[in-house]
């Protein structure tokens, strides 16, 4: 198992970054705003990769550990936590991925739109 | 009335400014919350539990894509009526 947590968490935390902000309530901001939302989106990186952290750890224990006969995880249980954290990963990375792509295709619509809607107007 | 002064109009727009980072903030932490509760909805449906591997199956990859799709469309049904009904 050759995948690391931060790496993976990485990735994650690059597709919330790289998604795009609606360009009305940004591009007009000024600088210290930019700033500032630039501080707050790497505030809320850290916070969320900690929260997933969080939540991998308790998913997978819920779903492999289950006898309290050792203090030590048995032969079992420490491949199904590893199995466990990678495929959660994976489904992370593919979802992410799906994403990004609707995100990008519904913010193409929605400009599309508002420029059919700006064009009629003018017409009229 | 009296045209605005410079110091009136600076104070509006950092007003303006402070409203559309909050704005853009809320956005932003709604769009990341769609996101961590499709992950999670489409591994519950999708991922086999106990994991057999880590990797995922060409089943597994077609049943999350189809899971993000019908999510999506789920998300702009319920947008819509939520939209409409106020």
């Amino acid at each position: 198992h050759c995948f690391t947590i931060q790496k993976d968490l990485n990735l994650f935390v690059l597709y919330v970054i790289r998604m795009n902000f609606p360009l009305d309530s940004v591009a007009g901001l000024p600088d210290e705003a930019k700033a500032a939302l630039a501080a707050t989106l790497e505030h809320m990186q850290v916070r969320d990769s900690l929260k997933m952290y969080n939540n991998l750890v308790e998913m997978c224990f819920k779903d492999c550990v289950e006898d309290m006969r050792s203090k030590n995880l048995s032969a079992k249980e420490e491949p199904c936590v590893a199995r466990c954290a990678e495929k959660f990963m994976n489904v992370t990375g593919r979802v992410g991925m799906r994403f990004q792509e609707f995100y990008t295709t519904m913010e193409k619509e929605a400009a599309a739109a508002a420029e059919a809607a700006a064009a009629a107007a003018e017409k009229n | 009335m009296s045209t605005p002064t410079p110091e009136e109009i600076n104070a509006e727009n950092h007003a303006m400014a402070a409203a559309a980072l909050t704005l853009a903030t809320t956005e932003l932490e709604f769009r990341v919350e769609l996101l961590n509760k499709m992950v999670s909805s489409c591994h519950n449906k999708c991922a086999a539990k106990p994991p057999k591997e880590g990797s995922l199956s060409v089943g597994e990859n077609s049943c999350i894509d189809r899971c993000c799709s019908k999510y999506w469309q789920v998300v702009a049904i319920v947008g819509q009526l939520l939209g409409t009904s106020k």
